[in-house]
């Protein structure tokens, strides 16, 4: 890793430490910056949500579950029975728990299962 | 093969399977893999016709074959299950691709099986080194991968509606998720279409199917690629033309199947009834008084008898489009349980007859009319699928 490189990692590391102070906390709504996401949609949640994807302001240090809760579904409330039944990814890898903030940029995808055959 | 002659692969197999041969990782080693290999293919419609017979074409040794008892191949199948044909209509679709596969390639034997029931499932799946999930319901997608669950038989499930599919590995190792790990409780029935009621472009299940296959061949050869689909999910959006993976998750610890502490008895367990546990259609809808419906019976004596009525069609329009009877009117259920269509619907006194495409729709309309306090109003038992079967077979069946 150059210098360069490296400073700007630290830099990045620590404005999401000190903006998230580095645990998974509930954050106060109040002096919260938004950063946007991708939100994708499969099948029938692309069905019910007219859409295949669209770029969602979310308030930094928001969880995926978080952010299908609080930002996707009061934008989207068709997609309400089909919430608990859903595979949620970010970036392409499954998310099981609220382990992790989302980042500026990050991919949320909603996939149902599909049954037909 | 490099100028290796091998003894166990004779002449005339040499020459049918010489072009997967010439595949480097797959050769000799892998056809014989192949030979042995026994696959069940569970559903015989659009993703069952192409990967059995990718299957079969390919020379695995030996292919089970079930589906419903009663499933027979029908006008409406042949869009894309095209190991069935127009002269096979009416026959039973395990018997239908046995011929289909036969015809291809007589060297593969063919079990057919008349069931996969929670009775039977786990002693089918345990006969098969791998298990194809081509079946078209929730609750067949449960039990299929309970049954891979617990006889720890790799499961390549595919799926595919509209024009959307999927595809992946369940029960492949010992760290490998089922259905259940992924999907621990059935969506309500108002987010799983069926290709019957939601439509399907052939090429898309064509599609997976085929993937299916593809898959099952490298897995049973045992060709040895970095990655399959075990802990990865394939999605083919068809609209788009895309394809994407996204990893899934490992094996759940409490799942309810394959978890530690797992008491689930699958012959005792009502499959049916848990794929309808999210069932959203509302009781109280379907609780229509007898004398408020028809048969397609007395309705065509009412159509003969010249009494005034009006026919509400209460499909959706697209489908309204495709046919209907000459006097009907369209009032889809959807736009009808918007707030002006509730509106609109206490207005009026003369009789209203409501007609749908197999009787249930109808009765939630006719719900919503009795509510409103309309009387005289009635719906067509069994809808216009009954109309075709008992009065008009020249109406479209679909
Ligand atoms: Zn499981």
């Amino acid at each position: 890793m150059t210098n360069k490189t490296l400073s700007r990692f630290v830099t990045f590391a620590q404005s999401s430490y000190n903006s998230c102070a580095g645990e998974l906390i509930i954050p106060r709504m109040t002096e919260q910056e938004l950063i946007s996401i991708r939100v994708v949609f499969f099948a029938k949640a692309r069905e019910l949500a007219a859409v295949s994807s669209i770029t969602l302001p979310i308030p930094s240090c928001t969880t995926p579950h978080a952010a299908l809760n609080n930002s996707v579904l009061p934008r989207f409330p068709a997609l309400k029975p089909l919430i608990d039944h859903i595979i949620l990814a970010v970036n392409q890898s499954y998310v099981s728990e609220p382990t992790r903030y989302l980042q500026e940029g990050d991919e949320l995808a909603l996939i149902p299962p599909i049954s037909g055959g | 093969m490099n100028g290796d002659s091998n003894p166990s692969i004779n002449a005339s197999d040499v020459e049918r399977y010489s072009r997967q041969l010439l595949i480097p990782q797959f050769g000799p080693s892998g056809q014989q893999k192949l030979e042995k290999s026994r696959v069940l293919v569970v559903g015989l419609g659009g993703l069952g016709c192409p990967a059995a017979l990718y299957l079969a074409g390919a020379g695995v040794g030996t292919i089970g074959l079930v589906d419903r008892p009663n499933d027979v191949v029908e006008k409406s199948n042949l869009h894309r299950q095209l190991a069935h044909s127009e002269a096979r209509i009416g026959t039973n679709k395990v018997a239908s691709a046995a011929i289909a596969i036969q015809m291809l390639n007589s060297n593969v034997a063919i079990e057919k099986h008349e069931s996969f029931e929670p009775k039977n499932a786990v002693q089918l799946a345990s006969s098969y080194n791998l298990v194809l999930d081509c079946t078209d319901n929730v609750a067949s997608r449960y039990l299929v991968s309970d049954a891979c669950a617990v006889t720890k038989t790799p499961l390549l499930s595919g799926s595919a509606i509209g024009t959307d599919g999927q595809l992946t590995f369940y029960c492949k190792t010992a760290d490998s998720p089922c259905y259940r790990c992924i999907f621990p409780k059935p969506p309500p029935s108002s987010c799983v279409g069926s290709c019957d009621s939601a439509g399907v472009l052939g090429p898309v299940p064509g599609v997976i199917g085929t993937l299916q296959a593809l898959e099952a061949i490298k897995f049973l050869s045992c060709m040895n690629l970095t990655e399959d689909l075990d802990r990865r999910m394939l999605l083919f959006d068809g609209s788009t033309c895309t394809f994407r993976t996204v990893k899934i998750r490992s094996r759940v610890n409490g799942c309810d199947m394959c978890g530690e502490s797992s008491q689930l008895e699958i012959p005792a367990f009502d499959y049916e009834g848990f794929a309808r546990g999210g069932k959203s259609i509302d009781k109280k809808a379907l609780d229509v008084p007898s004398h408020c419906r028809i048969t397609p019976e007395e309705f065509a004596e009412i159509r003969r008898s010249g009494s005034s009525y009006k026919l509400i069609d209460v499909r959706p329009s697209q489908e309204f489009d495709m046919c209907h009877l000459d006097e009907a009117e369209s009032w889809p259920l959807k736009s009808m349980e918007q707030s002006a269509g509730m509106d609109r619907i206490a207005e009026g006194t003369g009789r209203l007859i409501i007609v749908c495409r197999r009787g249930n729709a109808s009765q939630t309309a006719l719900r919503h009319f009795l509510d409103a306090g309309r009387t005289n109003v009635c719906d067509v038992i069994g809808g216009l699928q009954a109309w075709h079967q008992v009065i008009d077979n020249n109406f479209p069946l679909y």
